[in-house]
């Protein structure tokens, strides 16, 4: 009999995003318009893209795709991808899981997978994990529900709204983490009521 | 409580901003605090030459360290950012920070992540290094000024206060006595040369994390396989024993915390210590990859954070390589 399957999306639920999305930002910002990051951070996390953040801000259109396009240009870049950090719990949490037979399989939008693979080892998660999956972010939502369709985990974690949609659209259940790109009140808004403030806490509930 | 610990945004003040160690030092604090601290970089180069403005909240440029009115900025840097921890790179600049805090230009809230006056200058000077090693039973190349007073095939030849190897070089005994034959090379502190005896490769950094209250320690070699203008970019990643001693040797006898980092060669079958930086280097971010955050580390323990989660054992030797980052600065 094959293992029990757990599917996992990258950043924001295993790995953050929070302080290289700033970061990126205000490089990407600089010398274009003054941007509050802060507010903009939060803007994205009740649901906003880049862009939108920004004009919610009062920069200007022209600004906003200036920024936006400099931001999307460099956020996979190794240089920013080295601000990601592990959360606290997913080691040991990865770990247990492992241990107690589960596969787990690593779904992640990325445009530049070749970079991932080099992350993943900086980050000691490579190990951890017993596959890897990159998919197109401009088709995330599908490409997405094919995998889980495909491998038919028990459960699938992440944190935005669209890992949510893949998850609805392959059948697979489907815990929301608020650690990553949306907030615990956005993502429920959107009727994911089963959200979690970590990783350890989201696998608790589907008793695992 | 520290100081900087006891404040809800710490600001931090990074110098020699155009260096790698700068950056990886900003980089650091953005990677584990965000925004939750404030950073400030200072560069005598302008902005748009400088890639850790990239990561800073603001940008100062100041004038050379040398110059009579780089203090005086610099502590007005301090007053207008309210600056709670100061993290001076450039040798010249961290003995100026320890002589401003001794003297109490600098205001008392400010936390120097700095040895004191005295192991600034003995490990920002050559000269001065060699003998400290010579008095504390450390082993060193024999080293003198102006010309040999020891006899050797090749000499080797730095200036005695210089970073990153920059105006170094080897010469022969020939070559030496030929240059020395009508003065002696200058020897002054700022401007003058040290002479050498040669040591053989490989030349290892030992990175090193000695917290402020001595309880928490790390060291971990970097042999040089490869160095682009001074600075390492192949590096084979090891644990050793003996070098580790020599770290905790150096941590308790020049009282350096936080991170600090120094190279030692092979002479006959001894290690001999070359130089002693009492901050990290550019190179010390090699060591992240491997699970072992310096720059983390040293800001955690200014800010009474536990240091546990930037060191990981390393089992087996591991080879890094680096690649430069392009930056488009904004003007």
């Amino acid at each position: 009999m094959s293992a029990a399957q757990i599917a996992l999306d990258l950043d924001g639920t295993l790995i953050s995003c929070e302080q290289k999305q700033i970061s990126v930002l205000r490089y990407a910002a600089a010398g274009i318009a003054p941007v509050d990051l802060r507010k903009a951070w939060e803007s994205k996390r009740n649901g906003c893209n880049t862009a939108n953040a920004l004009k919610l801000l009062g920069v200007s259109e022209d600004a906003a795709k200036a920024i936006t396009t400099r931001w999307e240009e460099n956020v996979e870049n190794p240089c920013w991808l080295s601000l990601d950090t592990v959360f606290s719990d997913v080691r040991d949490t990865l770990l247990r899981l492992r241990h107690q037979g589960f596969h787990l399989s690593l779904i992640t939008a990325r445009k530049r997978k070749h970079w991932l693979t080099q992350q993943l080892s900086w980050l000691g998660l490579r190990n951890e994990l017993t596959s890897v999956t990159v998919v197109n972010p401009a088709n995330s939502i599908f490409e997405k529900s094919v995998i889980l369709s495909l491998i038919k985990p028990i459960v699938f974690i992440g944190d935005t709204e669209s890992d949510g949609e893949a998850a609805k659209r392959s059948g697979i259940p489907f815990h929301a983490v608020s650690t990553g790109q949306r907030s615990r009140e956005f993502l429920k808004s959107r009727g994911f009521e089963s959200c979690f403030g970590s990783l350890s806490d989201a696998l608790k509930a589907s008793l695992l | 409580m520290t100081k900087l610990s006891s404040q809800r945004s710490p600001t931090f003040l990074i110098g020699a901003g155009g260096s790698g160690t700068a950056f990886a030092a900003c980089a650091a604090l953005r990677r584990y605090w965000n925004d939750r601290v404030r950073v400030i970089v200072i560069d005598t180069n302008p902005a748009y030459l400088v890639s850790s403005s990239i990561l800073a909240d603001k940008f100062f440029q100041v004038p050379p360290y040398a110059q009579e009115s780089f203090p005086e900025k610099l502590c007005r840097i301090v007053e207008s950012e309210s600056i709670s921890g100061y993290l001076p790179l450039f040798p010249l600049e961290i003995e100026i920070a320890a002589s401003l805090k001794r003297s109490g230009s600098l205001p008392s809230r400010v936390e120097l992540l700095a040895p004191s006056e005295q192991s600034s200058l003995i490990t920002g000077d050559k000269y001065l290094t060699s003998e400290w090693l010579l008095e504390n039973g450390l082993k060193g190349p024999r080293t003198c000024l102006g010309k040999p007073d020891f006899d050797a095939e090749r000499y080797f030849i730095k200036p005695r206060m210089g970073a990153g190897s920059k105006n170094s070089r080897m010469f022969s005994r020939a070559e030496l006595s030929k240059k020395t034959e009508r003065e002696p090379l200058p020897s002054d502190r700022h401007s003058g040369y040290v002479i050498q005896e040669c040591c053989e490769p490989p030349e290892v950094t030992i990175d090193v994390f000695n917290s402020v209250s001595g309880t928490s320690f790390r060291a971990l070699c970097r042999e040089r396989v490869e160095i682009k203008s001074g600075v390492s970019t192949k590096a084979r990643v090891f644990e050793d024993s003996q070098l580790s001693a020599v770290a905790r040797t150096l941590a308790t006898k020049l009282g350096l915390h936080g991170a600090f980092c120094f190279q030692v060669m092979k002479f006959e079958s001894d290690w001999y210590v070359m130089d002693i930086n009492p901050r990290p280097g550019a190179g010390t971010a090699m060591c992240n990859p491997t699970g072992n955050d310096f720059f983390g580390a040293m800001f955690a323990d200014r800010l009474l954070e536990s240091t546990d989660r930037f060191f990981t054992p390393l089992i087996d030797p591991c080879f890094v390589t680096r690649q430069y980052s392009e930056f488009l600065m904004p003007l």
